[in-house]
């Protein structure tokens, strides 16, 4: 398996294991742990979907 | 915060994605083209009425005609419909992390989902997991900074495996408050991080991460 991310100055690629699980996305900002100072990111138009 | 008109939202992508050196020239092209974006008079695709329900346990959760129905869509949202966690499996919402719609900036009208936390424990995230298990699957979000941002943070986890998961973070990186945005992928506890790109607030820019085998044409690291 590999995982491909465009729309990037450099397009990243990794190799993986099968997908074993169903995917799972956790989208939205997350400091957990990190340096305190806001951060804000604005989202739209999610689509997940199966390649065939 | 002003409002963007359309057709000024698609001429900053288009300059956007004209600017990149990306290795992939169909990407590019395609994104230039403005093929994430629908035309601005287009009406929804089932005529004007929600179009979720068709894949059952709202896959697709849509007013503003991005979601066209599709079998092969797992998930689909362009946040338009209250509240913000609509579709989604659960919010996470921790220290002094909000989560809300907004309607000041989006790509497809007339709403986008505002994220925003401060503390060392701030969370305010949407959780979804996928309905089944594919043997290939893309994820595709538009996302921007906004304004004030000022620290690092992580804001994508996409889980693909037992043992493996891509993470996008982004960290502010000067005081024109430019963010580098970082991709780190774990795989069986092997770690990569590396900087993707850079991005101005108020700059829509788009991802797409695909994962297939790679006798599918996926590549190697």
């Amino acid at each position: 398996m590999s995982i491909r991310i465009t729309g990037m100055d450099v397009p990243h690629t990794a190799a993986l294991p099968r997908v074993d699980v169903a995917p799972e996305i956790e989208l939205g900002v997350d400091k957990g742990g990190l340096p305190a100072g806001r951060v804000s990111v604005r989202f739209d138009d999610v689509r997940m979907r199966e390649l065939r | 915060m002003l409002r963007e008109a359309p057709s000024t939202r698609r001429l900053s992508k288009v300059r956007w994605w004209a600017a990149l050196v990306v290795g992939s020239a169909a990407v590019l092209l395609a994104l230039a083209c403005g093929e994430r974006l629908p035309p601005d008079d287009a009406p929804p695709p089932d005529g004007g009425t929600s179009s979720d329900a068709q894949l059952g346990d709202g896959a697709l959760v849509t007013d503003g005609g991005f979601c066209t129905p599709d079998d092969s869509t797992l998930f689909c949202t362009d946040f338009e419909r209250a509240p913000v966690e609509t579709g989604w499996t659960k919010p996470i919402v921790t220290g002094d992390g909000t989560i809300d719609l907004d309607d000041a900036s989006f790509v497809s009208p007339t709403n986008a989902f505002l994220s925003s936390a401060s503390t060392t424990t701030g969370i305010a995230t949407l959780f979804r997991s996928a309905p089944v298990v594919p043997r290939s699957f893309e994820l595709d979000f538009d996302f921007r900074m906004e304004p004030g941002s000022e620290s690092i943070a992580r804001f994508l986890t996409l889980r693909v495996a037992d043992t493996a998961y891509v993470r996008l973070s982004s960290l502010m990186s000067d005081a024109a408050q430019t963010h580098g945005i970082y991709v780190k992928t774990s795989v069986a506890g092997v770690d990569s991080d590396s900087l993707a790109t850079t991005l101005p607030p108020l700059v829509w820019a788009h991802c797409n991460i695909t994962v297939r085998p790679t006798e599918d044409g996926g590549g190697a690291a």
